[in-house]
Parts: structure tokens; sequence; C-alpha cells
């Protein structure tokens, strides 16, 4: 069942089989794409943060 | 981002309560304690591959790719783990203190890098183990302050193992995850580890 999978083989990113290396790759798109939907986030949620500290100082006022 | 901000997020990163705010600094907490983890960790990956350029700017984008594939992996079984235990918590409880720690282990990884660099290049015996020290350093502190920032979430009457079971079970997962992404992702650091082959040749 797992046939695909050599335990001796080196590691994926650097020496692997094709298919490991396309794996990699796949991966790696998944990880670019995380990053810059979280640094949108970041940068929505920094903004919604500072109105909420104005808030309340403003409540505090 | 104000320096009131910063403060709040490594306050969260040393394990210390953060008062509550609204779901706006909610996000920010999440968002910039994961943006910040991976920028430490991409500084480690740099000092980890710096005995050449090329595998330094590979190393600075992996170590990263590593950390937070690792994270994502753990994390669902984690929020399960929290709505069993109890407690009171709300998986983003869950979420915002497992950021933290992940920047507070990150913190300890950037703040070992530069030992780490110049052991890889003036060592050829301990450097490897240097960088895999570092790593350990930085998974027990990470969990360290997933456990303080856990229990200060829970409820006044609730059991400390509602802090202490999901957040050894998301460290145990999280470590586990690792251990393969490494694999995926290596070599990390500039020379061969045990960790190069997953868990069939660390086993």
């Amino acid at each position: 069942m797992l046939e695909h999978l050599d335990p001796g083989a080196e590691g994926l990113g650097g020496h692997g089989l094709g298919h490991e290396h396309a794996l990699f790759a796949v991966v790696a798109l998944l990880f670019a794409a995380l990053v810059g939907g979280l640094i949108l986030w970041f940068r929505r949620a920094s903004r919604a943060a500072e109105i909420e500290e104005i808030d309340r100082l403003l409540d505090e006022d | 981002m104000s320096s009131i901000q910063v403060v709040r997020l490594l306050e969260a990163a040393f394990g210390r309560a953060v008062p509550e705010t609204g779901p706006g600094g909610r996000a920010h907490l999440v968002a910039g304690s994961l943006l910040g983890a991976l920028g430490l960790a991409a500084l480690w990956g740099l000092a980890a591959g710096s005995a050449s350029v090329a595998q330094a700017a590979s190393s600075g984008f992996k170590a990263p790719l590593v950390l937070l594939m690792s994270a994502l992996t753990a994390l669902p079984a984690g929020v399960l783990a929290v709505k069993l235990a109890g407690g009171g918590m709300r998986a983003r409880d869950l979420v915002a203190s497992f950021a933290s720690a992940l920047l507070g282990g990150a913190l300890v990884l950037a703040a070992l890098a530069p030992i780490v660099a110049i052991y890889f290049h003036t060592s050829a015996r301990y450097g490897i183990e240097l960088g895999i020290g570092s790593v350990l350093a930085a998974l027990s502190i990470g969990a360290l302050v997933l456990i303080r920032n856990l229990r200060a979430r829970l409820l006044p009457k609730a059991s400390t193992a509602a802090a202490w079971l999901p957040a050894a079970l998301l460290c145990a997962l999280f470590a586990v995850a690792l251990i393969q992404f490494i694999a995926l992702a290596s070599p990390i650091l500039s020379g061969p580890t045990g960790f190069d082959g997953g868990i069939d040749r660390l086993w």
C-alpha cells in the first residue's frame, strides 16, 4: 500500500525523487499563499485593533 | 503597528496574561504573532544554512514553511482536545495561545541564531548539534508559553488539566508533524542530521 514511500530516500526538498519534488513544490506554493493571506489579514486586523483601542480610550474619557 | 500592539504581542509570547480585547485585537494578536514567528524562523534559517548563499536562501524559506505547515497540521486535533477537555475555553482561545507560543519559540530560535551561525562556521563537530539543540530549546519554551497562556484563559473553577491536556496533545502533534515536514524540506541545516529521513529513519 505504501510502495511509493522509500524509507531510505534522502530528504524530499533536496535530493528526493520526482514526485517528492512535486509534493514539496505544492507545499511551498500553499505556504506562499498562506503567508500572503496572513499579511492581508494582519493589515485588516491591525486597523480594527487600532479602532477598538481608540474606542476604548474614548470610553475611558 | 503601534508600540502598544507590539508590547501586547510580546507579553503574550512571554506567556503573560493579555487583557481581553475585541475581535480586531484578537485577530491582530494571532496574525501578528504568526507573522513575527515566521520572520524570526526565517532569520534562524538564514543562520542555519549560512554555509553558502544558496543554502542560506533555501533554509530561510524552508524554516518558516516547516513551522507554519506543522502548526496548521496539529491545530485541528488541538481544537478538538480543547472542546473535549472543557474548562470553558473556546477554539479561538487555543488559536491565540498557540500563535503566541509559536512566537515565543521563534524568539528563542532568533536569539540563538548568531550562536548557531558562528558554530556552523567554526566547528565541524558541534554545529549540527547546536542547530538541533536550538530547535529543541525553542520547542520547550513554546510549550511552556502555551501552557501558561491556556491556564490564564481557564475559567476560575476549572481544573488545570483542561489546559494541560490540550497543550500536551498539541505539542506532541506539532513535534510529530515537524519531523515529517523537516524531512520533506531537508536539507535545512548545512549538514546531514538524523531528521532528514523523517520518522522512518529516526525511529
